[in-house]
């Protein structure tokens, strides 16, 4: 059956109609532009599988975004890593190809093809040229119905990814997050590192990483987003072709509830040492407001003039005014509950001044908010940079369709968003600010010199302390 | 005299014996008289504008002593100008824009994302940087402790300790011996008459491009900046970089002795020619073959069948003015034996040289790179970096087509010989980071 959604994202429509073909007044635009949506086709396939078409012709590319529910989530029922593994599999060989000759055909024309696990989802990405068609519905179809899973493959991945686990340990930057997660939620699945860890992927075994398919692999639990130069009639009657009514056995255990539990908050800190390190790597924060509360908008802005741009005012402070580091943010993870991080690090010496400042700067952000100049900057910059950041490309449009959709959220999202960050006054901000921002106690992760750093870490609040060499990413009890 | 040029540009075309033609790509081109050259391609899909400014100017342009002071200009650069110099950024945010640079060995390029209506702004706050700097001693003292944040930041990962001391191998005349973001003693001693010298040298309209991609109108956005940037003066003139580095007459070996645990690496270097010669097509071509994706030969050799190595990177090194290095770079996997992976790689190599790369390898390369060429231009941004790169580096923003034809005629005969010609032990430069114990 196929039906007509409701117009989709994108393309912001005041502005567009008239370039600046003269001299424009320097003055930020300050009305209020809604978002115009281009034509969106949502169709449900015979077997299932849930497409959404957005064509854009403007260059000869087609590009495709599989989504499905199996990410790091349910690895509790298999092994940390297994979705991670498991996503690398989909291209290790699928339908009639090895996964050398599956490598090779997407390589001949230049296509991409590429898999990865999140926490929620298993993604598949694939983009071709347009006259290569074909071939890319045959892959996607292949991957994302017969993958092989085989034996030596599944070996292969599993061992480079425990190799690429050490290499990461080299870069605080690469893996101080999988602390910070894990820290944060050391008795929930939000804690999972996706990656897995050294250990637990020893203990993974190809039948756990079958299990998983078989679990998560239904068609109906599929969204395919296809953006880029196609008629959309034929694009549907190809998808129907290529993922035909399979009877399949029934998955083996249902999936669980995705868990709704807050962080674990309070003054507490884990220190992370690194003999020799010539910086000081740390995040804090703590349980934040989710991107699905009304006051959405308000935090958006907020967290553009504390820590979302150049001069939000954790960079201006620590970078532009006291050269202590190369870059200050700030942000919400909404894939985990809205968690607020603070991002940063300085040279070993400057460690205390950096602690000081950092804190400074978020403590009196969250008491005092912030000021009317700063909201019509921070307003004009989120609409200025909202069209080349999300909607350029039919495959931007495609993402973030996708991200609405296992988000549970709505267009409307999306297409009143302008009109909402136009309405906020600085009263109605500066209550998010304050709601919404996690003010002290905060939680903390630091990676660097022990020797250096734990009289510092002493003052915010309980140590734990373990070494970056250690295996996994702190202590958790799953 | 100003001149003005329309063309158009087709790309992808004659890749392999493929027949579908590329989109077409209209750029318009204005010279100012001192010098600056303004590209403009409009592309109305989207109400904003992409604005990239090429300077040639980069580490190439230092000599000892100040090394780094290119890539500490890119930061200056947002403090520094006369009337906008201390709100740069917080005027370019509150306008809607943002904005971003980097800096090569050969360039410094400035980039500029904003909403259309707000050209003219973003006009006035370059125009007000290419006219001159202020350097608050304040700032400059604020800004040397960003770039030294940023090499510590950069030498806490092993291969790029590693990297470093493979270039100061491989060059001993020409400044590509030094990295971009130069050594520490220097970042610490610059002093302000180093940075007034240096910018009046090399900040100079005659040798700036100006690529603006985005919706706007050709001919106001040429009458904007000819009002703005007009009677900004030609500079003193440089002298040209006459340094090339001499012929390498035997294998060169550096060892990093690495305490911290991690995993050993070999990195192996050959001189090749500068971006500018018709060779260089096929080290693109070699790119691909040898290390860019999970079939070519070296990753499938070490990744996937020895399995003696975690990753395989490296290839040609940026788009450069002279001379420059291919690299072919390994992190192996733990305790793995460096000698033994730089065995693997030269026996390849020379069995690449016998018996060249297979007709289908061969292809699938060229369509890599030319539907690489087609992703670029999904965004206006993709597309003003590819009309300035090409400008300064592949003799002219005409050339876009031109340098897809060149990849499209290398042949299994061209891999062969550049193989035989370069990859050889006498013009090589290997760097292994080894483990020891901590003391």
């Amino acid at each position: 059956m196929r039906r007509n959604a409701l117009p989709l994202l994108l393309v912001i429509a005041a502005g567009c109609a008239s370039p600046s073909t003269g001299e424009a007044p320097h003055a930020a635009p300050s009305s209020s532009p809604g978002l115009a949506l281009p034509a969106t086709t949502e169709v449900t396939l015979p077997n299932g599988m849930t497409v959404l078409l957005v064509p854009d012709d403007e260059v000869p590319l087609v590009s495709f975004q599989a989504r499905f529910s199996g990410g790091a989530h349910y690895d509790g029922h298999v092994g940390e890593g297994a979705a991670a593994v498991l996503a690398d599999l989909l291209r290790k060989g699928a339908g009639g190809r090895d996964a050398r000759t599956f490598q090779q055909d997407v390589e001949l024309v230049g296509g991409t093809f590429d898999s990865a696990a999140a926490l929620d989802w298993i993604v598949v990405d694939a983009e071709f040229l347009v006259e290569d068609l074909d071939l890319a519905v045959e892959l996607l179809s292949d991957a994302l119905t017969r993958p092989r899973l085989d034996p030596a493959e599944f070996e292969k991945v599993r061992s480079l990814r425990v190799d690429r686990l050490k290499a990461a340990r080299e870069e605080p930057n690469a893996v101080i997050d999988l602390y910070w997660n894990a820290w944060l939620y050391p008795d929930d699945v939000r804690g999972t590192p996706v990656a897995g860890d050294e250990a637990a992927l020893a203990r993974l075994t190809l039948a756990g990483v079958r299990r998983l398919w078989n679990t998560v692999s239904q068609p109906e639990g599929i969204v395919l987003a296809v953006a880029g130069d196609f008629e959309v009639e034929s694009m549907s009657a190809r998808l129907a072709a290529a993922f035909p009514v399979v009877k399949r056995p029934a998955a083996s255990q249902m999936l669980p509830a995705i868990s709704a539990e807050s962080p674990s908050g309070g003054a507490r800190v884990l220190l992370v040492d690194k003999p020799g390190a010539l910086q000081t790597y740390l995040r804090f924060g703590g349980p934040g407001l989710h991107w699905t509360h009304p006051d959405f908008p308000g935090r958006f802005l907020a967290n553009t003039i504390l820590g979302g741009r150049f001069t939000s005012r954790l960079n201006q402070a620590l970078r532009v005014e006291a050269g202590l580091t190369y870059g200050a943010r700030s942000g919400f993870d909404d894939w985990r509950g809205g968690l607020f991080a603070v991002r940063t690090y300085t040279a070993t010496d400057t460690s205390a001044e950096m602690l000081e400042q950092a804190q400074d700067v978020v403590r009196r952000f969250v008491i005092e908010g912030m000021t009317q100049a700063e909201l019509d900057s921070a307003r004009a910059y989120v609409k200025g940079q909202f069209a080349p950041d999300e909607l350029e490309t039919g495959a931007q449009v495609a993402g973030m369709l996708l991200d609405l959709r296992f988000a549970g959220r709505d267009l409307d999202v999306i297409e009143g968003l302008f009109q909402r960050l136009d309405a906020l006054t600085l009263d109605e901000v500066n209550r998010v600010v304050s709601a919404g921002f996690p003010g002290e106690p905060w939680t903390w992760v630091l990676i660097g010199r022990a020797d250096v750093l734990a009289p510092l870490a002493d003052e915010l609040g309980e140590v734990t302390r373990i070494r970056l060499s250690d295996p996994g990413w702190g202590p958790r009890s799953r | 005299m100003n001149r003005l040029a329309t063309a158009c540009l087709v790309l992808a075309v004659a890749a392999s014996a493929r027949s579908a033609e590329g989109p077409t790509l209209d750029v318009r081109q204005h010279d100012l008289e001192n010098g600056l050259r303004v590209l403009v391609h409009e592309d109305h899909s989207i109400p904003n504008v992409s604005l990239y400014v090429f300077w040639k100017v980069g580490s190439r342009n230092e000599v000892p002593g100040i090394t780094g002071i290119a890539h500490f200009f890119e930061h200056m650069m947002f403090t520094g100008g006369e009337e906008y110099g201390a709100v740069f950024d917080p005027t370019m945010e509150a306008a809607g824009g943002s904005n971003n640079a980097w800096t090569s060995n050969d360039v410094t390029v400035y980039q500029d994302w904003f909403p259309a209506a707000q050209l003219p702004l973003m006009l006035d706050m370059e125009a007000d940087r290419m006219r001159g700097m202020v350097f608050d001693p304040e700032v400059v003292e604020s800004e040397r402790n960003v770039v030294a944040s940023e090499r510590r930041l950069s030498m806490e990962e092993p291969g790029e300790r590693l990297t470093e001391q493979l270039w100061a191998a491989a060059f001993t005349a020409h400044p590509y011996q030094w990295s971009v973001l130069g050594w520490m003693i220097d970042i610490q001693s610059w002093k302000k008459s180093d940075l007034e010298e240096f910018f009046a040298t090399h900040y100079a309209p005659e040798n700036a491009t100006l690529v603006i991609a985005g919706a706007v109108d050709a001919d106001s956005v040429f009458a904007m900046v000819e009002k703005r940037m007009g009677d900004i003066p030609r500079g003193p003139g440089r002298r040209p970089i006459h340094t090339q580095e001499p012929e390498q007459t035997g294998e060169r070996r550096v060892t990093i002795e690495d305490d911290s645990g991690a995993l050993p690496q070999v990195k192996c270097a050959w001189h090749i020619p500068a971006t500018s010669d018709p060779e260089f097509a096929v080290h693109e071509v070699l790119e691909r073959l040898l290390i860019a994706s999970e079939s070519s030969r070296l990753h499938q050799l070490l990744v996937e069948q020895t399995r003696t190595c975690v990753e395989v990177g490296g290839g040609w090194q940026g788009h450069q003015f002279d001379p420059s290095l291919f690299t072919i770079e390994c992190l192996l996997r733990e305790g793995g034996d460096t000698a033994a992976v730089e065995k693997l790689i030269y026996a390849d190599l020379q069995r690449l040289a016998r018996e060249g790369p297979t007709e289908r390898e061969l292809r699938a390369a060229r369509n890599a790179l030319r539907a690489a060429a087609v992703r670029r231009m999904k965004t206006i941004d993709g597309k003003a970096e590819l009309i300035g790169e090409t400008e300064i580096f592949f003799g002219g923003w005409r050339n876009v087509g031109a340098r897809l034809d060149a990849i499209a005629a290398v042949t299994v005969e061209d891999v062969k010989r550049v193989i035989g010609l370069r990859f050889t032990q006498r013009n090589r430069t290997v760097g292994t980071l080894v483990s020891v114990e901590a003391k």
